[in-house]
């Protein structure tokens, strides 16, 4: 399988090839085009083992990540295929190799991925739901290519020490850094006026992508100019 | 002090390097990622110095600027204590940064809302752009640069830069900023006719010599065509 990514930043679009037999996995309603004999087969869950009731559990835990309750598998028939798949917004998508360390995802970032990477909801705790991105973290194990996607551009950096980024931006990390949510600014006046509020403070060594820009800060900003709601 | 400009024209980042000693200020709400070793300072958006007067004057300034221009009430001023320490800046907006270099003697108008940061030395004053340009969408404030060193602005779309000789007329919504000997006009597009029906409004006709930056979006249009989808 590859996985080819069109037109980054701004409007990115990954191409599937698939070898006869091969599947992809992907979000709910990513799938943009598809040659004829790629078949989709829709589950609960990424993997068939454990039973039903095992995926409708692994499904409600993937819901409430933000991303969509059933997967998609897609598979070429009798022949190479491909597939293509976007993410509802506009922005970049970055395909990933895993190989051995765990990635761990901002909810909504998964796009698709090899069959043999699971995904699971790990829960950041109270300190992720404190950042305003909120939520959940999914983490990605196991190998094969995994592709992400972002609202802005998706830059990667190589963290040897210590780095700090604003949790509105955060698409992804690898599992060997830590990470610890503190005030910008170190002090009471920057959190509160310094516009940021929460940051992570990422340490030890690893990748780790961010995005140019968040998604909720440009939502409430068009929102303000827009008409306010029917009650 | 390094600035690059990455992810242009859609999703300009710009990545400020710094060495010991040197500072960026950036508008509040714009910091992506920094380096550990900065120091962070939280100031009203308002030139003053460290003075109990000079601290009021910041602060009504800074609220002008907020309530009238619609730009963030705070600034952050970021301090290297150690060299190659980096900064990474975006606005809100999707759209382009650029990068503009000031030199002593040079003054840059840009929109209110298309400033990003500034080095040190770079002073910034609101002035007034006449109620025409309320119509634009981006609001009728300017502000004024004068100084040494680095301007970051941003738009919505792509930024284009355009020379001007003579004179060029621009649509009110797709003005970021202009430097030089530049005179402006705020006219009709045509004559009543076209202007009710041709959905152009109002534009700008720049007579003189400089240099003019355009954005290749309008946010009040992209407003206009959402507004009426919205349920209810």
């Amino acid at each position: 399988m590859q996985i080819q990514v069109h037109h980054r930043p701004s409007y990115a679009l990954a191409e599937v090839l698939l070898d006869d037999g091969e599947t992809v996995v992907a979000e709910g309603g990513a799938m943009v085009s598809q040659d004829t004999h790629v078949t989709l087969e829709t589950s609960a869950s990424g993997d068939k083992k454990g039973g039903l009731m095992k995926g409708l559990m692994k499904g409600l835990k993937r819901a409430l990540a933000g991303e969509s309750f059933f997967q998609n598998r897609f598979t070429a028939n009798g022949a190479p295929g491909h597939v293509t798949f976007a993410p509802t917004f506009q922005g970049d998508i970055v395909v990933h190799e895993m190989s051995q360390a765990a990635v761990m995802l901002q909810s909504t970032a998964y796009l698709c991925g090899s069959p043999t990477i699971e995904l699971d909801t790990k829960w950041g705790g109270a300190k992720t739901f404190f950042g305003g991105e909120g939520l959940v973290m999914l983490k990605a194990t196991g190998t094969g290519l995994l592709a992400f996607n972002s609202f802005g551009a998706i830059k990667e950096i190589e963290v040897d020490g210590e780095f700090i980024v604003d949790t509105g931006h955060i698409v992804a990390f690898e599992e060997g850094l830590t990470f610890n949510v503190t005030k910008f600014g170190g002090g009471w006046k920057s959190f509160i006026f310094g516009g940021e509020g929460l940051v992570c403070s990422f340490s030890g060594k690893g990748k780790l992508w961010i995005q140019t820009r968040n998604s909720t800060a440009f939502g409430q900003l068009l929102g303000s100019k827009l008409p306010p709601r029917e009650a | 002090m390094k600035i690059d400009v990455e992810a242009k024209p859609s999703y300009g980042l710009a990545v400020v390097t710094l060495d010991k000693g040197e500072s960026f200020i950036s508008e509040s709400g714009a910091m992506v990622a920094m380096s550990s070793g900065l120091k962070v300072d939280t100031k009203f958006n308002g030139a003053g110095d460290g003075s109990f007067m000079g601290k009021v004057k910041a602060m009504l300034v800074g609220l002008a600027r907020k309530f009238l221009a619609g730009e963030s009430l705070f600034i952050n001023q970021f301090d290297a204590e150690s060299d190659g320490q980096q900064v990474m800046i975006a606005p809100t907006l999707v759209g382009d940064v650029e990068k503009i270099r000031l030199k002593d003697g040079k003054k840059i108008t840009v929109q209110a809302t298309s400033y990003l940061g500034s080095g040190k030395n770079i002073d910034v004053g609101l002035i007034w752009g006449g109620f025409s340009m309320l119509f634009g969408g981006e609001g009728a404030f300017f502000l004024e640069c004068t100084g040494k060193g680095p301007l970051l602005i941003n738009a919505y779309g792509a930024i284009e830069k355009v020379e001007i000789n003579g004179g060029y007329v621009v649509d009110t919504g797709h003005v970021v900023g202009w430097e030089g000997d530049l005179e402006y006009k705020i006219k009709k597009a045509g004559g009543w006719k076209s202007t009710l029906l041709s959905g152009e409004g109002l534009v700008l006709e720049f007579t003189g010599t400089g240099t003019l930056w355009l954005q290749t979006r309008n946010l009040g249009s992209l407003l206009g065509w959402i507004t009426p989808q919205l349920p209810g």
